[in-house]
């Protein structure tokens, strides 16, 4: 046998690659399938899907009522009914038992090894099995599937017995709010400009006032676009770092400049005129 | 001298005309031929659906644009290409039918050096029987006219659940072989957020229906979004905000036929099923315009010109191989016709070599599998490629096209609404790279997760807000419009 024969367990996060669907209905195919046969065999597995085993492809093996083995390739669900919650194992988290809900009843199509589409319903603890291995096929594990709590209550549970995922985690500072921050005093010092003339202050000086904040309506958009090319280049280097992303960058960058355009509006109406 | 003539005002025509007018001098012409007098930012369409803009936001009159730089605008449908030209005419030639500026019913011949097909595509809301707002029970959002209607409509169903009745909402597509499942997708989250506004959430039952093999699929076989070093899929993204709002799916489905009040569709098990609806709003499938292709002695060759589905055919490879030999090289580069090598087609006008989803049927034979999106972002920068070649073709006197954009080789951005609001609204911004998945280059997903990825929350739905402004900006060639990207 060609194909490598291994079994990712947490806190491997190879876990998390949404797998392809199998084009090629060819003897590497058969390989793997009787791979992940093997592995189910010796670990005494009801399911297993292909990328528990590092393969990122579309292939579900599920045991039915009569003990045989399910070939399914690219299973997709289509209709489910019900909903029953249930204590639930997987080979991937060793010795974790959480409770899950799951539908009670799907209906699925899926393909056998020669490439040709079948559907079946299944209930009970077989959808159960065929849903938490289809969600493996989409990157998602049965966590995916509880709260925020119990994901960290089992995260704990699991770092208690050693394991402990590798986490890159995004750097609490980043050198990217230097720009937000210089950003947000200036716009402030804008803010307060336009009050000046309730004070008895100089025309001269309502005039100094006046440039600084159309000069800091440009500088604050100037500082916007530098803090995104910057946060796009420091984003690179931390991939798990969810805030680095364009969105969340945007949306920042896209505040500062209305309320620099805002506040220069309110200059020239208060201070130009 | 050269007239080059863009059959279409939408996205990819527009931007084709007003580029090659920017570049080409004046001894040079270009004629756009569109049957419609006004431009619509389709994206925002969404938002006159629910009634959050109006259909005046999202037009503008063409006539006073084109005029203003100089572009020969002609508001009429074209009927058919005459590429070798006719008995008593040797140029190539296109006929034109009038459907404005006083002349409507009138047709007239337009001659030409180069052809742009930009004509988009046809609303086939025929091939489902008793589907679409104008000879069915659905409403659409498909032009500004259909979302003006289907915000009536909507307001109507709002206001029969202030009055406490209760109200079933089917959205999605109403064909086994729809594109635009991202339309579809705004809609049933926007008009969510406005039930939730109008405080009747509760009375209504919204079910979401489409030809996706799974949730996510939106027509590209699903995107996959960067999460802790590795891709998350969208079906996982799509399921969890479907459950969080409350709405059930039928995926793998084919409507077949709806009456009033009841939808019929096909899955791709082969069972049928029936769903109940006092509002519904269903995307049609496409199919080409209808134009016809004659040779120069008048006898018909349409299906020279143009595959199938009415689309025309450009370098794309068109040989039906099997979805296990799909290769990102089947895509077109050029965008020109393998036959008449001054004609173009851009945007939806384009025939794709085959989908990007995975091809499905039910044991009935009906497909059930969503067809490839060429709208938005690609559609734009087809249409300035095309437009650059064309340049190129003229001025340098260059044999062949000197640009290319395959949706293989170029990425896309898309800012998808769920719900308008500037401080509760939602849109999930997401980019993929490239749109058609290259499994040669990236083996696995097919796709660069490092340039594939996306978000959803309140700056997306400020994102998509300033685009609508931007791309109007633009689309009125106001100062610097050739700055602000496709």
């Amino acid at each position: 046998m060609s194909v490598k024969k291994e079994l990712v367990v947490y806190p491997d996060d190879r876990i998390t690659i949404p797998s392809t669907d199998v084009r090629k209905f060819d003897e590497t195919l058969f390989e793997v399938i009787d791979m992940m046969k093997e592995i189910m065999e010796e670990n005494g597995a009801e399911g297993l899907a292909a990328i528990q085993t590092g393969y990122p492809y579309n292939i579900v093996l599920v045991k039915d009522s009569n003990g045989s083995i399910l070939e399914l390739i690219n299973p997709r669900i289509l209709n489910s009914e019900g909903s029953v919650s249930k204590k639930e194992k997987t080979l991937y988290y060793p010795d974790i038992e959480i409770e899950i809900p799951r539908y009670e009843t799907i209906k699925l199509v899926y393909e056998d090894r020669h490439g040709k589409q079948h559907h079946m319903e299944a209930s009970g603890d077989l959808a159960r099995i065929i849903q938490r291995k289809i969600d493996y096929t989409f990157g998602g594990t049965f966590l995916s599937k509880v709260s925020k709590e119990q994901r960290e209550a089992v995260e704990k549970a699991l770092a208690k017995n050693g394991l402990v995922p590798e986490m890159e985690l995004c750097p609490p500072t980043s050198k990217r709010v230097y720009f937000l921050s210089v950003s947000d005093k200036i716009l402030f010092f804008m803010f307060l400009t336009l009050f000046a003339k309730l004070f008895n202050i100089s025309e001269q000086t309502l005039s100094s006032l006046y440039r600084f904040d159309k000069i800091g309506v440009v500088v604050v958009i100037i500082l916007m676009f530098g803090y995104f090319i910057f946060g796009r280049w420091e984003a690179k280097k931390y991939s798990s770092c969810t805030s680095c992303q364009i969105g969340n960058m945007l949306g920042s960058m896209a505040k500062r400049i209305v309320a620099a355009i805002a506040i220069g509006a309110g200059a020239y109406l208060f201070l130009g005129s | 001298m050269a007239r080059v003539v863009v059959l279409g005002a939408g996205v990819s025509g527009h931007t084709a005309a007003t580029f090659l007018r920017d570049w080409l001098g004046p001894q040079h012409e270009v004629v756009v031929v569109t049957p419609n007098s006004k431009w619509n930012w389709i994206p925002s369409n969404i938002w006159v659906g629910v009634g959050q803009m109006t259909k005046d936001d999202v037009v503008f009159d063409l006539a006073p644009v084109y005029e203003k730089v100089g572009i020969d605008y002609r508001q009429a449908k074209a009927v058919s290409i005459h590429p070798d030209g006719g008995e008593a005419e040797d140029v190539p030639y296109v006929t034109i039918e009038y459907t404005g500026q006083g002349k409507e019913g009138e047709k007239e011949l337009v001659s030409y050096d180069y052809l742009i097909n930009a004509t988009g595509p046809k609303l086939n809301f025929g091939a489902t029987e008793g589907l679409g707002p104008d000879n069915g029970y659905t409403v659409s959002v498909c032009t500004a006219d259909h979302a003006t209607h289907a915000n009536e409509e909507l307001q109507k169903l709002i206001a029969k659940m202030k009055g406490g009745e209760r109200q079933k909402i089917v959205i999605g597509t109403g064909h086994g072989m729809c594109t635009c499942q991202g339309a579809a997708f705004e809609y049933i989250f926007n008009v969510d957020h406005e039930l939730r506004k109008a405080g009747v959430r509760d009375l209504a039952e919204i079910t979401w229906i489409s030809n996706e093999s799974f949730l996510g699929d939106f027509g590209i076989g699903g995107l996959h979004m960067k999460r802790g070093g590795y891709a998350a899929s969208s079906r996982l993204f799509a399921e969890s905000l479907y459950t969080e709002r409350g709405i059930p799916w039928i995926i793998g489905a084919h409507v077949n036929k709806v009456e009033e009040g009841k939808i019929h569709y096909e899955q791709l098990d082969g069972s049928t099923g029936e769903l109940e609806f006092d509002f519904s709003m269903l995307i049609p499938p496409f199919s080409g315009v209808g134009l016809k292709a004659y040779a120069k002695d008048g006898s018909d060759m349409t299906d020279k010109l143009f595959a199938p589905n009415g689309f025309l055919k450009v370098d794309a490879d068109y040989s039906g191989k099997p979805y296990e030999e799909w290769k990102a090289s089947d895509w077109p580069r050029t965008y020109q016709n393998p036959d008449y090598p001054n004609i173009f087609a851009v945007g939806i006008a384009f025939a794709p070599p085959h989908g990007i989803s995975k091809p499905m049927k039910s044991p009935n034979g009906t497909p059930i599998n969503p067809t490839p999106p060429r709208t938005g972002m690609p559609s734009g920068i087809i249409g300035k490629t095309v437009a650059m070649s064309i340049r190129d073709m003229i001025e340098k006197n260059s044999d062949k096209p000197t640009h290319h954009a395959s949706m293989a080789e170029m990425g896309a951005a898309c800012v998808a609404s769920a719900g308008k609001g500037l401080t509760d609204g939602m849109a999930a911004s997401l980019t993929v790279y490239p749109v058609v998945p290259d499994f040669e280059k990236y083996p696995g997903i097919g796709r660069d997760i490092d340039y594939t990825f996306g978000e959803i929350g309140l700056a997306g739905h400020w994102i998509k807000h300033i685009l609508h402004h931007m791309f109007l900006y633009k689309a009125k060639l106001k100062p610097g419009w050739t700055l602000i990207p496709e």
